[in-house]
């Protein structure tokens, strides 16, 4: 290990990295950028495979069937349905349940909007769920199967056909003798406020928004969920969605084991409505647009951290679940309930297997298709690499930092300019004694010293530098955030007193702070002699940042690929190319570009994108207008996660990429050397 | 034939025998009673109840020591292990599944999933930790049970909940040193804890109620029970003479219903053969009573058909509640080589509506998410109009830490101030947490108990094979005295046959209940991946230990320059260029021997290098090799 024992080979590292960092930079990005995008590409990536053999997928015949009449259950769900607009099928599906024989209990709940929506009013819920006690075992596991209950005024997709596999499941199930786990079955209201609702209540998790009732009955621990999405018959094909909360993922054996049985059951399963790419093809272009395009649908799925699904909210509490969704065609689809309900079978009696909770394969995968997988071995290289060009330029500029402080006066060093080194040549040789001593302490002492030398240089330099100088920015950053977090609360318990929309009033009191936040530098400069100047040592305050720029998106990394993947390719370039700059063309350049990287283009991008997905009319300023109005609401909603379920999209913005971005904000105000 | 041929001349040698063994005979034969008796009842929802209990009462005392050396209908298996470890009371059960309270009532014999051992050691043992882990060693072969896994770390000396159900002296019935407990959550009961069992029986399986015993059927039903209990008891009222009881039961809940539907639509309907797979041909001789009681409370005559129609029926009450048996002789039924099934018909089909829940019982559960902390909370309901005091025990293994000061009892969010607590902490590896709380219920009351712990990180030898299945927990036990009678169905303590609780007349019913046993996951590594794990420690030691030696070992010392040479690490450096210099006057060497003929060319060539820095350079490099060289060979 010579790098680290001898001093030499180290700064001849040291020197390269500095001289070539620029296009060490560039190259890391461009090569990180296209390799994570290759992993798409069939043969970098691998075929999924079972890590957890007690699963046994698809060894035992199946026998389920309904034995009751389907259609005419179906014509019952929708009389019911009809009944009212916001009716759901709640009360029918518990005396169907309690006529099978199955222990049927509701579950009570009051929902406490915060950020005083609604005015404090309490929203009430119910929830239905069974318990099929199994013979062999003593309460202590079980597994759930869950449908929502939508109304007939919900903007989503019906899920009636999901309680009718679901009621035919429970009349099989519960005269099967082998079942080593209970089940149950779980129809939940209001979509995920009734899943977190219940999940609260069962794991007695107490929450200010979300009040739970006691349940009257409980199983023990839960080791799987599968929800259901089914809208009616006539099924033309399955998604299976598994992005959950905060971008977690269940383990990628349960996806593969519904994967497998929808494929053994001829029912063919898509991720993000995309097909899988066949093997033929999978090694050209068009195989590899496909692939990739399934991939980038899947992280951009997982980067919102709002879950996908009812599946979602489980992974909090240890408990794999994914969402299976039918998409249905009137007249071309191919596959009726019964295929949905052998399918579950299959998955269940693969679950009731299970010796252990699911342990094996893999917690964090991307997947290019339902049987091609990504690992986070694959994905972590490139996105190191990725980040790495951001600890390269951080790494050069600590150099020339440390290399001015030590050595101002000899022209090697190429932190110093020509022009500059020479005006200042009087003042560094009165205070040489001075530097010697600041350049011997250098090596012992900490930073902190060297500022406090520093400010002897100030004296006598107009440029400051050190810590001091970068103070008021990191401080108003960190203040700036701070706000951006409490914000909301503030903005909203004034709002209600003007009678104010509560969305309006939090979205135009970001849009203000945002303003602020642009003004920031402005207000920060210092009064000189004739005119205001932003004065600081941007390049300690640059490597910072690009230092804590690439912890955060590391750590994201960890939690959240796919955000962190995406925040980095917009971060990294810009952050890596900011700096003072003389020209104007330049400045206002670098101003565009972290413009068009700041947290309110970022997520209005993101609306557009998914407006983008919705629909498609109104021509191209229809959309952009309709993400506009999107925005604010999807704002709130996000507020809103953050308070019900815990979502940190939040706090990651406010407290991470919003100071980041102002700190690289501020330094294209610096004032050029 | 021969038997029939034979039989005179046996006869003579039997009376013979008899008249010179009178006394004797006399001695152990009065009163040693064997009875075999089956209790079904039809209970809501579906399910019936089978309920065999087989009493067997030595007239012996247990004080006296020649007791244990001549058996009759006592097993001596069980009797020898008894004697040897001086046991005074014990209680097994085995048991899979767990009794739903709230929709069944109570049990005849209440058990907890898994197994459950109790015993009451008598008074003069001494060293009981020993006779203990002996005895339950012993059991353990016995009954074919993992019951030696009852050691220190789970086994107590609950203060309250477990008193002597048989005969004791007062100061020893409160001396909870005499007694352990102990229970196995995770323990699986199957066949072959059946057979052992089933030995124990003085007509084993092969006739009798126990001829009905068909694993194949007991294994596949909602609950199954098997019970031993042993226990001194009176043979009178005025308990002039001791007597030995030994009580063998087996409870099993079938559900009918769904196994009739498709045949007959959720009908209730079930037979002896439908259940058992088996019908009954005889009792067992030895029995002095062989009976039958079906209960037909819940749906009396008219909606339950019984086919043969019973013997008797019974109508009693029982604390305020109205009970109606129908009671079968099966030594009647079953003489002559009859065959005896048993059917019930049901007038409609099951209806699943709401169930009275019994005056008490409970809901257990684990609170929380994420592998540091976590909560158990256990939920009382007290359906009486009255009050009712309970107690509570909970044993909690030590790898769940939990906090004394976080136990709450609280009802409806007011807090409820326990009369007594009795809390033993455990001790790391050796010793569970011990709790028993004794508190009041209000009428018509649920009351929440709640406690918090930490998982504890293991020792990576410590964790089961399948460490990701989690850790069992014992059930809670919750004792009290119920005012009512209301679907109380065990044998009144001062009774030993079944038949007494028939004619229980007493206000007061001491009911022993056991929550759900619950499963906790603790923080596990990675055992799949040691090799992973090897790989990566080898590479960072690998890395640096290299480094770090060399930093840290290294003293630093200002050297002459010219001395600098003797550094090993130098030398090596010099080695390594001196070898590429040695490389390059090779070739120099190589064209000095092509061009042969100028051989000044090449000295100029070498002097026009030498005039030059890196010809200077090769030159010491040379030199320096050399002494390195030369130091090896005189090293």
């Amino acid at each position: 290990m010579g790098i680290l024992s001898n001093p030499k080979s180290r700064q001849l590292i040291v020197e390269k990295v500095s001289r070539y960092n620029n296009i060490l930079c560039g190259a890391c990005y461009v090569v990180g950028v296209i390799w994570f995008m290759a992993l798409a590409y069939k043969p970098f990536n691998a075929k999924t495979y079972f890590s957890e053999n007690a699963l046994l997928p698809g060894v035992v015949e199946s026998g389920f069937f309904f034995d009751f009449d389907v259609s005419s259950y179906i014509t019952e769900v929708k009389e019911e349905l009809k009944r009212d607009k916001r009716n759901v099928p709640r009360d029918w599906l518990y005396q169907k349940m309690r006529e099978a024989g199955l222990e049927t209990y509701k579950q009570n709940y009051t929902i406490h909007y915060p950020l005083h929506i609604l005015q404090g009013q309490l929203v009430p819920g119910q929830n239905v769920y069974g318990i099929l006690r199994a013979r062999r075992a003593s309460r202590v596991e079980a597994v759930v199967l869950s449908v929502p209950l939508r109304s007939k005024s919900s903007e989503l997709p019906q899920t009636y056909g999901g309680l009718i596999v679901m009621l035919g499941l429970v009349r099989y199930f519960i005269r099967q003798p082998y079942w080593s786990k209970d089940i149950i079955f779980l129809a939940t209201d209001r979509e995920e406020l009734g899943m977190q609702a219940w999940l609260d209540g069962y794991h007695h998790v107490h929450s200010q928004y979300i009040r739970p009732d006691e349940l009257p009955a409980r199983s023990g621990q839960i080791q799987a969920a599968l929800n259901l999405e089914i809208p009616d018959s006539n099924i033309q094909f399955m998604n299976i969605k598994m992005e959950g909360l905060n971008g977690q993922l269940p383990n990628l054996d349960l996806v593969n084991l519904v994967v497998r049985l929808c494929n053994r059951h001829g029912l063919q399963v898509k991720l993000h409505n995309k097909a899988d790419v066949s093997d033929m093809e999978a090694e050209t272009p068009q195989g590899y647009l496909q692939s990739a395009g399934t991939m980038v649908r899947m992280m951009w799925a997982q980067a919102s951290g709002s879950p996908s699904g009812n599946h979602g909210l489980f992974h909090r509490y240890h408990i794999e679940a994914v969402t299976l969704e039918a998409v249905c065609k009137k007249k071309t689809g191919r596959f009726s309930l019964d295929t949905v309900g052998r399918v579950v079978e299959g998955i269940f009696r693969s679950l009731n297997n299970l010796l252990e909770r699911f342990h094996q394969s893999f917690f964090f995968y991307l997947l290019p298709g339902t049987e091609r997988y990504v690992s986070i071995g694959l994905y972590m290289i490139p996105f190191a690499i990725i980040c790495c060009s951001c600890l390269i330029k951080a790494i050069a500029l600590w150099v020339k930092l440390s290399a001015d402080a030590s050595k101002p006066d000899t022209d090697t060093d190429i932190a110093v300019g020509e022009g500059k080194a020479g005006s200042d040549k009087n003042v560094t040789e009165t205070t040489a004694a001075t530097q010697e001593k600041t350049g011997k302490k250098l090596d012992t002492k900490s930073l902190h010293d060297i500022v406090e030398e520093d400010t002897d240089i100030d004296d006598h330099d107009d440029r400051p530098s050190g810590v001091l100088s970068i103070l008021p920015l990191v401080l108003s950053s960190v203040i700036m955030s701070v706000l951006c977090y409490t914000g909301p609360e503030l903005l909203s318990s004034v709002a209600v007193p003007f009678k104010m929309n509560v969305e309006d009033g939090i979205f135009y009191g970001f849009i203000a702070l945002f303003t602020a936040s642009l003004m920031f530098p402005k207000m920060i400069a210092r009064r000189t002699s004739e005119e205001k100047r932003l004065n600081f040592d941007w390049r300690l305050l640059k490597a910072l940042t690009l230092i804590f720029q690439s912890l955060m998106l590391f750590g994201l990394a960890l939690m959240n690929i796919s955000l962190a993947y995406f925040l980095a390719v917009l971060f990294v370039p810009v952050s890596v190319l900011v700096h003072p700059s003389k020209s104007r063309v330049s400045q206002w350049g670098q101003k565009l570009l972290l413009l068009l990287i700041s947290p309110f283009s970022i997520l209005y991008v993101a609306t557009v994108i998914r407006s983008l997905g919705d629909k498609n009319e109104g021509g191209s300023l229809g959309l952009l207008g309709d993400a506009w109005s999107n925005l604010s609401h999807g704002v709130l909603l996000t507020l809103v996660d953050r308070y019900f379920f815990g979502n940190w999209l939040f706090a990651l913005f406010s407290f991470a990429v919003f100071p980041n971005w102002l700190s690289l904000w501020s330094i294209s105000f610096c004032e050029s050397e | 034939m021969a038997a029939l041929l034979r039989k005179p001349v046996d006869s003579i040698v039997f009376r013979v025998f008899l008249c010179f063994s009178l006394p004797f005979q006399l001695k152990c034969t009065i009163n040693d009673t064997f009875s075999e008796e089956l209790y079904i009842k039809s209970l809501e929802r579906g399910h019936v109840l089978n309920h065999f209990q087989f009493t067997t009462i030595w007239n012996a005392s247990i004080e006296d020591e020649t007791t244990f050396l001549h058996y009759r209908y006592f097993p001596k298996a069980l009797g020898d292990v008894l004697a040897t470890y001086r046991v005074q009371e014990l209680h097994l059960s085995q048991t899979q599944g767990q009794w739903n309270y709230e929709h069944w009532g109570y049990p005849p014999e209440d058990a907890p999933p898994g197994v459950e051992l109790w015993v009451w050691f008598q008074p003069q043992s001494n060293n009981l930790d020993h006779m203990w882990a002996e005895l339950v060693n012993a059991l353990s072969g016995l009954f074919c049970a993992s019951l030696n896994f009852m050691d220190t770390k789970t086994t107590v000396m609950p203060r309250w909940s477990f008193r002597p159900s048989g005969i004791a002296a007062e100061y020893y019935s409160f001396d909870s040193r005499f007694m352990r407990f102990a229970a196995l959550p995770r323990e699986i009961v199957c066949t072959e804890n059946l057979t052992p069992w089933e030995k124990l029986l003085p007509c084993e399986s092969q006739v009798g109620l126990a001829s009905l015993f068909n694993a194949v059927r007991l294994y596949d039903s909602s609950f199954h029970s098997l019970g031993l209990h042993f226990r001194p008891v009176c043979q009178d009222g005025s308990c002039t003479s001791a007597g030995i009881e030994l009580k063998q039961t087996l409870t099993v809940v079938f559900n009918t219903a769904m196994a009739n539907r498709g045949k007959v639509k959720d009908h209730q309907n079930w037979s002896l053969k439908s259940m058992f797979e088996r019908s009954l041909h005889n009792t067992c001789p030895l029995a002095s009573e062989s009976k039958l009681y079906v209960d037909t409370s819940i749906h009396p005559a008219p909606k339950t058909a019984l086919d043969p129609s019973p013997d008797e029926v019974l109508i009693t009450r029982r604390g305020g509640e109205r009970r109606m048996y129908s009671v079968y002789d099966l030594k009647n039924h079953t003489s002559g080589g009859r065959t005896f099934n048993l059917q019930a018909g049901y007038s409609g089909p099951v209806v699943y509506g709401d169930v009275t829940p019994p005056p008490l019982y409970a809901q257990r559960f684990v609170t929380g998410y994420g592998l540091e902390k976590g909560g158990i909370t256990c939920i009382l309901y007290n359906t009486l109009d009255t009050n009712l005091t309970v107690i509570y025990m909970e044993t909690i293994p030590w790898y769940l830490r939990i906090y004394f000061s976080s136990i709450k009892i609280e009802a409806y969010g007011i807090p409820v101030k326990p009369y007594k607590t009795h809390f033993i902490p455990g001790k790391d590896r050796s010793q569970p947490y011990q709790l028993e709380l004794v508190f009041r219920l209000r009428p018509l009351s649920v009351t929440k108990i709640s406690m918090e712990f930490d998982r504890a990180f293991l020792k990576w030898t410590e964790y089961p094979p399948d460490a990701n299945h989690g850790f069992y927990v014992n059930s809670a036990v919750i004792s009290a005295v119920l005012p009512s009678g209301s679907q109380y169905t065990a044998v009144p303590q001062s009774g030993s046959l079944f038949r007494d609780s028939l004619s229980d007349n007493s206000g007061q019913f001491f009911l022993r209940l056991h929550t759900e046993s619950l499963l906790v996951s603790l923080p596990t590594p990675d055992f799949s991946m040691p090799y992973n794990v090897i790989c990566l420690a080898c590479t960072v030691v690998a890395i640096a230990f290299g480094s770090l030696h060399n930093l840290t070992t290294r003293s630093l010392a200002a050297v002459d320059p010219e001395k600098t040479k003797k550094n090993p690490l130098q030398r090596l450096k010099a080695f390594l260029h001196g070898r590429k210099s040695q490389e390059k006057s090779s070739q120099e060497v190589k064209g000095e021997v092509v061009d042969e003929d100028g051989a000044d060319k090449s000295v100029e060539n070498d002097e026009n290098k030498s005039s030059g820095d890196t010809g200077d350079s090769v030159r010491k490099r040379t030199v320096t090799v050399k002494d390195v060289t030369e130091d090896v060979s005189s090293s």
